[in-house]
This record gives structure tokens, C-alpha cells and sequence, in this order.
């Protein structure tokens, strides 16, 4: 079960990582600077908890509240300029904050040892959690409802008239304007709240792993946090959510059997699903007829229960069925997410027989649309109207 | 500030970066080639000269090959990875989601970093240098010879890129299409073949880049991709977006900086004051150096 | 109530605006009209604020809006519409009237809380008011995009109208509209009119402007060429070497 309580927690962390990242792209300015925020969180938090004896809710508020300055300070200039001069000008700033932390020093004496970020080092100290007794469930659950939380409130922001003028400004800034909107005003704001919900995702993020340094919040990071927003659809937080538990829990552990060619595998399902789905998961969500929808919740759900099963009863369903498994390297959670697919597939033999269908038409298509790219013609012979 | 650094130890520190900075013009050029006619960023560039680059490093082991033959290669295998970026990248996304096409090619960047990877088991590869053994000294002073060679590779590039942007057909048929891809097409010009052309073009520039950094550097890595990206993006953003001679005056900008910036300070300092000069320049004169006016934001 | 002078706008060595004088009196309903690329809409940006003027000066009820840019010509009481529909297309109907609620009297009624959150009860009205104005009550929930092109452009207007202005720069509202919806819209600016509210129209569409005008303006390669009644206007023949064409046709003729 440790191995679901941590998965919790980093989901939990990267969506609230993920949200900050979405409030700002619907002002269409695409930052880079999320990771920045995160660190900022993490290591202010981590002082306060570790050095100044805080407890972690005030810690993870001021966190927050800090990297929403900074986000303040920087947004004035930084939003001056737009599309991806922004970009570069967040990752610079991304960069900056990471050279910062790299050769920040500052310890105090607790006890016997000194206590305290040490530049490359990183801070190694951020033992909230297990000095005050938490186990990982109550970990997880912490971090799963500050997430809730997160999301509750961005959902509202959505709902709001304030929701509405920043997706104004995201399609029409020019237009914004002309009907009275400050762009500065409402683009500095929702820089500042993205701040704010970074920084108390990174505050999570540093009690969480106990020891954090500078590498951890580099550009990598910076692309997973606009990945999540962007994949899955900029219309609905549960969208940023559906791209986390894609992309952390499907590909990063779910694929972990594939070893050192899983990033490869990210990276290839990254640029199929942005082909696939331009507009984001939500977008195709949206599309699905209640047939697939249906099939979609039905597979899930019976997964989950496969995974609960094998854990609450124990090792005999486990052992058992990697005993089938013998030495394919595959584990039982893999064969859920294959039992996933057989499920939707067969809930009714017709989802089959379309498959079947659906493969030579769209091996088809493909070859029409790439003879297209080399310049011909691809309507040369009469299709068949199906 | 100055330290135990001599004037002369400067002239020496400005020269290099200057003519290093001949591959940061030309990554900046290539960048800046897609993107005036995609009006979208191509993230996987990097990883597209770099390819090339390991690429040529593949058929050099094999068979040996005077060493312009190898830059060739390179700048050959990248124009091929360059359409394969296109075709998946920017081909089908529907040009009204520019952040689906961002995305994609991260993706691309992940997937080919990754295969670079696992082809060399993450092993730095040395690459061969051109003239690394020539020097031209005057004094104390030298200028590199391999340096040299790269930027006066640099000048034949960009002087075929000129070349070929306004003194021939597809040159004009590509300008024809960054500025307005519909009346373009109702003139007969085939939009995707033009638009695969110029990713083939800005990979061919960035094949070039990447055996030319191989070679200043001494080896490949593929953790050459982040830095390589970065910096491209920052000399596009200075030299002004989408224009051709901003990017190689930035690029030789940046290249120079950066080294006074790392003979004056070490290693640590030296991309903080690379951000800094960015900065500089968001703050004071956001468009760059060459970039074309906006209506008021 | 709106004063021009002397106002020149260059773009590189383009002189598209060149010293042009213009006075609209209050409640004045004036046209602007001549040929393409004679200036109309760039003189409709520059008293809206979207670039600044290279000289010359715009006055609007005493103060100096010149350099303003357009969320504070807004405030001053200048709101327009565009040639080209900038609609919120990814926002409904109502969210599009809503996020324009920001005239300075809608503004007071709400605190900075509520402006954010829900909007006043006194927005809300307004909106609603819009929305019966434009005839659109019935599509608030429908996506600006997927609207019919007429109903775009009675939403475009709406929306000018949520500032509460009290002068209105119309860019070509007939564009692409037939008789009927000239004649539609011909009745919503007389309504608009008699409310109280001053009208700027750059049009080409005759048929509403000598129709609907108090006043016309003439321009010609940035430069105004005439000035006057429509009658006037019609008569003059450097307008109609210019612009309206020497022959007698029906173009000319007003809306009945």
C-alpha cells in the first residue's frame, strides 16, 4: 500500500503544481516560471518548519503568500512583453531562482547538528513529518486535500466573472482592453495567484521527499508543470488532474517495467496524445458519446478494485498471479491495467468488433495523409460512403 | 571586479566568445527561420542539431571521413530529423492550438534526447575538432584556429541562407507563406511541402550548429540539449523574434558575454549574467534588436 | 464634445491620417466615410487609444485623451466597436456582456470582492438590459463563436454599450449586413440616438450613412476633402470624383 499513498502524494503535489500553471495559461501567457514558485515554497516552508519550529499550515501558507511577491515583483516587468518572450524571460527567471538557491547558505545549531539549506548540497533536514509522527496515509491524505482544496477553488475562480475576464484576456487582449479590462492589473494578479498555489505546492513538495535541492527544480520540471494544463485541456480542472494521473501514474510508475525506455515512451505518447487531442483530454472527454464514457468509468473502476483487492487480501492474489507471470519482469499492477483495456473492450463484443474496424481505417488514413505531405493527391480513387 | 585578469587576457576572452558565438547566431537563426514562418517556437530544435551531430559522430567511427565530410553529415541527418519534427509536430495540430504544437515538441526533444541516450548508454562521445591544432599568434594573443573555421563556416551559411531566401524560387515561395499562407496557396504555392522545406533548411543550419559546438567543445553530450535550447531562445529573444540578422547579432552577443562574463567570474556566475543581459533587455527594449514594431500593449 | 486637431498618424513613411480637424457635437449622430485606405479606421484607432497619434491632438469633453490608451479612453466615456467582430468567441453571450461591465458607474456599485466574484446585482441588470437591447435574451448560454453573423454584430454593439459610453465609434457596423439589417440597425442607432448617446460611424454602406447622419466627413488619402450635411456631401464634386462616382445610381439614395 506504500507504493499507493506515495503515488497519492506526488499526484497530489504535481496537480496543485499543474493548477498553478493553468490559472496563468488561461491569461494565454505560457510560463515557465512555475518551478521557480515551487522552490521558493519549498525551501521558505522547509526553513520555517525545520529551523523555526513552525507548524506545517502556517508554513505552507507562508509560502505561498511568499512566492505570490516575488510573483508580484517580477510579473510587473515580466508581463510587459508577451507569447514567448515571456517564456524565455519565466525561464530565465525559472533559472535564476535555481542559481539562487544553489548558492544560498544559511544554518542554524538544533541540538547537535546544524540545521539548514547548504547551497548545492540542498536542504536535507525537512523532517516535519516523521518528527511529528505522521504516518504515509495521513501524508497522503493531507496532500490529496490541500489539493482538493486547490482545486475547489480554481474551479470557482473558473465560475467566477474573474474566471471569465482572464479567459477574455487569454482569446482577445486587444479586445479586453477595449471593453474597459486593466490588462496589466488582471494579468499581474493571476501571476501572483499562481504564485501562491506553486508556493504551497512546493511547501507539500519539500515535506513530502524530506530533502530537497536546487536540481530539483529545473526546466524539466518547469515543462511537466505546463504539460499537465496543456494535455489535459484548458476548459476544467478535472482536465489538469486527468493529465497528472496520465502522465505520473500511467507512463513515470505504470510503465516502470519498461526500465530505461520509459522516458522514451513519454515522450513519443506525449507528441501522439498533442496529435490526437490539440485541445487537451477534456476537449476529447467532451466528444466521447456515453457509450465510451460508460466504458471509460466502468474500466477504472474495476481496476481499482482489482488493485484493492490484490492489497487488502493480501499476498495470495499477488503472488499468485505473478507466479503466472513468472519471469516476464511484468507485476500484478501491469495485468490491471491490461485487464483495464480487456474490460472496455469486452464489455460488449461490438467495442471489439469496432476496433477492428477502427485499425485498417485509420492505418488508411494515415497513409493518405502522408502521402499528402510528400505533395500528391490523396484523393485518387472514389471513396467508398460508408 | 577585474581580478588577476589582464587586458590582454580579455581581448583573448572577447575574440573566443565572439567566434563561438557563431554557432549561438546560427542555432539563433534557425529558430528564428521557423519561427517567422510558424509564428510557433520549435523546442526540439536543439535536439535536432545535436541528432545530426551524433549521427555524423555514427558514420565518422565507421568509416573515416575528412572532417568537412563529417559537418555534412550532420547538417544532412538533422534537415531529415528537422521534417520529421514538422510532420509530427506541426502538420497536423491545427494551427489555432499553438500550445498543443508547443507540447508536441517537447515531446519530440524528450523522445529524441532519450534515443541519444540509450544509443551511446549516456557515455559524453568525443567529437572530432577541425585545425584544434592551428594557431594564429600575435604576442601573447592567439586566435583559434578551429574557431576560426567554425565562424567562417558560420559566414557560408548564412551567406547561402541569404542566398537562398531571396534569390530563389522556394526562398520566395517561403516568404511568400510566413507572410500570408492562404493568398500564398490561392497562388499555387503548396503550403506543407514550403513549410517542410524550411524545417529542412533550419535543420540543415541546425546540423551545422551542433557538429560545430562538437567540435569547439570537444564532446557530445546530450546534456548539451538544455543549455543549447536555452541559449537559442534567449539570442532569439534579443535579436528580435523572427528576424534572421538580430539572431546572428545576438547570437555573437551572447557569445561573447558569456565568455568575459566567465574570464571575469567562474563558471557558477556565468549563465546568471547571461539572464541578466536578457533582462537588460526585456526591460529596456522588449521587441530586440531587430524586431518589428507592435501596436501598444 | 470631441475635438480633433491637426491629428497626423505615420506608419514607417505611410501618412495614413494627415492633419485632421473634426468637431462632434453632442448627441450628433456624424459619419466618416471615403475611400479605402483613406484613413477611417486608423483615425477610429487613434481616438480609441490602440496607437498613439505621431501629432496632433484629440480632446474629448474637455480633457486631453490623446495619448490614453483604451481602457482609459473607456473610463472617459469612448467606447467602439470593430470592423472585424472581436468577439470573446470561446465565451458565451452573457459572459461576453459581463466581462465588459466595467464602466465607471457600474464600477462603484461594486467592491473589488464582488467585481471579482460575482458581479453587483446592479451589473447583472445591466447585462440584462443589453441583452434585450441586441434582441439576444434567448441565446445568453450560446457561445459568441457559434452565433449567426447579424447576431454577432448586434453582440459587438451590446457590448460597446456596457461602458455606459457616451460617445460610440462604429467601424463599419453595416459590413456584410443586407437591406433588412441595415434597416434593423438603422432603427437600434436612432434608439441609441435619442438616449443620448453621440455617434462616430465609419460605413461605406450609403445607404445607411445618408440616412442616418447628422453630419459627414469626407476623407481622402488621410485628409478631410468635405464636410456637411448629406445633402451637401452628395453634391460636392470632389467627393464624388473621389468616392461616390459621377453617375447617377441608387447608391446614393437614403434608407426610406
Amino acid at each position: 500500500m506504500q507504493f499507493w499513498y506515495g503515488l497519492a502524494q506526488l499526484v497530489g503535489v504535481h496537480t496543485i503544481l499543474g493548477l498553478s500553471a493553468y490559472v496563468i495559461l488561461q491569461t494565454g501567457q505560457v510560463s515557465m516560471a512555475q518551478a521557480g514558485f515551487l522552490a521558493i515554497g519549498a525551501y521558505v516552508s522547509g526553513m520555517l518548519t525545520a529551523m523555526s519550529g513552525w507548524h506545517i499550515v502556517p508554513a505552507l501558507l507562508v509560502g505561498g503568500v511568499t512566492a505570490a511577491v516575488i510573483a508580484t515583483i517580477v510579473g510587473f516587468p515580466a508581463l510587459r512583453v508577451k507569447g514567448l518572450m515571456f517564456v524565455v524571460a519565466t525561464i530565465a527567471f525559472g533559472e535564476a531562482v535555481r542559481l539562487f538557491w544553489f548558492n544560498f547558505t544559511f544554518q542554524v545549531k538544533q541540538g547537535a547538528e546544524m540545521v539548514g539549506p547548504i547551497g548545492g548540497e540542498g536542504f536535507k533536514q525537512i523532517r516535519y513529518f516523521p518528527a511529528n509522527g505522521w504516518t504515509d496515509l495521513d501524508r497522503a491524505i493531507f496532500i490529496l486535500a490541500v489539493m482538493a482544496i486547490v482545486m475547489a477553488g480554481v474551479w470557482w475562480l473558473d465560475r467566477s466573472r474573474a474566471g471569465a475576464v482572464l479567459r477574455a484576456v487569454g482569446e482577445d487582449d486587444l479586445a479586453a482592453q477595449s471593453v474597459g479590462v486593466n490588462l496589466t492589473a488582471i494579468k499581474v494578479t493571476a501571476f501572483a495567484i499562481s504564485g501562491f498555489i506553486a508556493g504551497v505546492g512546493g511547501a507539500l513538495y519539500s515535506h513530502y521527499t524530506t530533502h530537497i535541492e536546487h536540481l530539483n527544480f529545473g526546466v524539466v520540471l518547469a515543462t511537466f508543470a505546463i504539460a499537465y494544463p496543456i494535455v489535459g485541456g484548458l476548459h476544467n480542472v478535472f482536465g489538469t488532474l486527468a493529465a497528472v494521473i496520465f502522465i505520473q501514474g500511467f507512463l513515470v510508475e505504470g510503465l516502470r517495467f519498461l526500465g530505461d525506455w520509459r522516458n522514451l515512451l513519454f515522450g513519443f505518447l506525449i507528441v501522439v496524445a498533442m496529435n490526437v487531442s490539440p485541445r487537451g483530454f477534456v476537449s476529447v472527454y467532451r466528444e466521447l458519446s456515453t457509450y465510451w464514457r460508460r466504458r471509460v468509468y466502468g474500466g477504472a473502476i474495476f481496476v481499482i478494485v482489482l488493485i484493492l483487492a490484490g492489497e487488502i487480501m493480501g499476498g495470495e492474489i499477488v503472488a499468485f498471479v505473478e507466479g503466472l507471470l513468472g519471469d516476464t519482469g511484468l507485476e500484478y499492477n501491469h495485468m490491471a491495467w491490461v485487464a483495464f483495456l480487456v474490460v472496455m473492450a469486452a464489455w460488449s463484443w461490438r467495442g471489439l468488433a469496432s476496433l477492428t474496424r477502427m485499425i485498417p481505417a485509420g492505418l488508411r488514413r494515415l497513409a493518405a495523409v502522408f502521402r499528402q505531405s510528400l505533395g500528391y493527391s490523396a484523393a485518387r480513387r472514389p471513396r467508398k460512403v460508408a | 571586479m577585474f581580478g588577476d585578469v589582464s587586458l590582454l587576457d580579455l581581448l583573448q576572452a572577447i575574440t573566443d566568445g565572439l567566434l563561438f558565438g557563431a554557432t549561438y547566431a546560427i542555432i539563433g537563426t534557425g529558430f528564428a527561420l521557423i519561427f517567422g514562418v510558424m509564428h510557433k517556437i520549435n523546442l526540439a530544435y536543439a535536439a535536432t542539431s545535436i541528432a545530426g551531430a551524433y549521427v555524423s559522430l555514427a558514420f565518422a567511427s565507421l568509416i573515416p571521413l575528412p572532417a568537412i565530410v563529417v559537418f555534412l553529415i550532420a547538417a544532412l541527418a538533422s534537415g531529415a530529423v528537422g521534417y520529421l519534427i514538422y510532420l509530427t509536430c506541426f502538420r497536423f495540430i491545427p494551427s489555432a492550438s499553438p500550445l498543443a504544437t508547443l507540447m508536441a515538441t517537447v515531446g519530440m526533444l524528450i523522445l529524441i534526447d532519450e534515443v541519444i541516450v540509450h544509443e551511446t548508454n549516456g557515455m559524453p562521445q568525443p567529437y572530432p575538432a577541425l585545425f584544434d591544432n592551428v594557431m594564429i599568434e600575435i604576442g601573447n594573443y592567439g586566435l583559434r584556429g578551429d574557431l576560426l573555421f567554425i565562424f567562417g563556416l558560420s559566414i557560408v551559411a548564412t551567406v547561402a541562407l541569404v542566398l537562398f531566401l531571396y534569390r530563389t524560387r522556394l526562398g520566395v515561395a517561403t516568404r511568400a507563406v510566413a507572410q500570408q499562407p492562404v493568398a500564398a496557396q490561392l497562388c499555387g504555392i503548396s503550403v506543407p511541402r514550403t513549410n517542410g522545406m524550411t524545417f529542412i533548411m533550419s535543420g540543415l543550419l541546425g546540423g551545422l550548429a551542433g557538429a560545430m559546438t562538437g567540435a569547439a567543445v570537444g564532446t557530445l553530450s546530450p546534456l548539451l540539449t538544455l543549455p543549447i535550447t536555452i541559449k537559442g531562445l534567449i539570442v532569439t529573444v534579443i535579436g528580435g523574434l523572427g528576424s534572421i540578422p538580430g539572431a546572428i547579432i545576438a547570437g555573437l552577443l551572447v557569445g561573447m558575454f558569456e565568455n568575459v562574463a566567465l574570464a571575469l567570474r567562474d563558471v557558477q556566475e556565468r549563465d546568471l549574467y547571461v539572464m541578466l543581459l536578457l533582462f537588460l533587455f526585456l526591460a529596456v527594449r522588449p521587441r530586440g534588436i531587430f524586431g518589428k514594431h507592435s501596436t501598444r500593449d | 464634445m470631441l475635438e480633433i486637431q491637426a491629428l497626423t498618424k505615420n506608419f514607417g513613411g505611410v501618412v495614413a491620417v494627415d492633419t485632421l480637424d473634426l468637431t462632434v457635437e453632442e448627441g450628433e449622430i456624424v459619419a466618416l466615410i471615403g475611400p479605402n485606405g483613406s484613413g477611417k479606421s486608423t483615425t477610429v484607432n487613434l481616438i480609441a487609444g490602440i496607437f498613439p497619434a505621431t501629432s496632433g491632438k484629440v480632446t474629448f469633453k474637455g480633457r486631453d485623451v490623446t495619448d490614453a490608451p483604451p481602457h482609459r479612453t473607456l473610463e472617459c466615456g469612448i467606447a467602439r466597436t470593430f470592423q472585424n467582430i472581436r468577439l470573446f468567441n470561446e465565451l458565451s453571450v452573457w459572459q461576453n456582456l459581463w466581462v465588459a461591465q466595467n464602466a465607471p458607474d457600474t464600477r462603484k456599485s461594486q467592491n473589488f470582492l464582488k467585481r471579482w466574484m460575482s458581479g453587483s446585482a446592479a451589473a447583472r441588470r445591466s447585462v440584462e438590459e443589453e441583452l434585450a437591447f441586441a434582441n439576444l435574451a434567448d441565446k445568453r448560454d450560446e457561445l459568441a463563436g457559434n452565433l449567426a453573423f447579424g447576431e454577432q454584430r448586434r453582440l459587438e454593439l451590446a457590448r460597446s454599450l456596457a461602458a455606459k459610453p457616451s460617445l460610440l465609434l462604429l467601424d463599419e457596423p453595416a459590413a456584410g449586413m443586407n437591406l433588412e439589417e441595415v434597416k434593423a440597425l438603422d432603427g437600434r442607432l436612432r434608439t441609441l440616438q435619442e438616449r443620448g448617446i453621440t455617434i462616430l460611424l465609419v460605413e461605406h454602406v450609403m445607404g445607411l450613412v445618408m440616412g442616418i447622419a447628422d453630419r459627414i466627413a469626407v476623407l481622402n488619402f488621410g485628409r478631410k476633402i468635405a464636410e456637411g450635411t448629406p445633402a451637401e456631401v452628395q453634391a460636392d464634386k470632389l467627393v464624388r470624383e473621389a468616392y461616390l462616382g459621377t453617375t447617377d445610381s441608387s447608391t446614393s439614395q437614403a434608407v426610406p
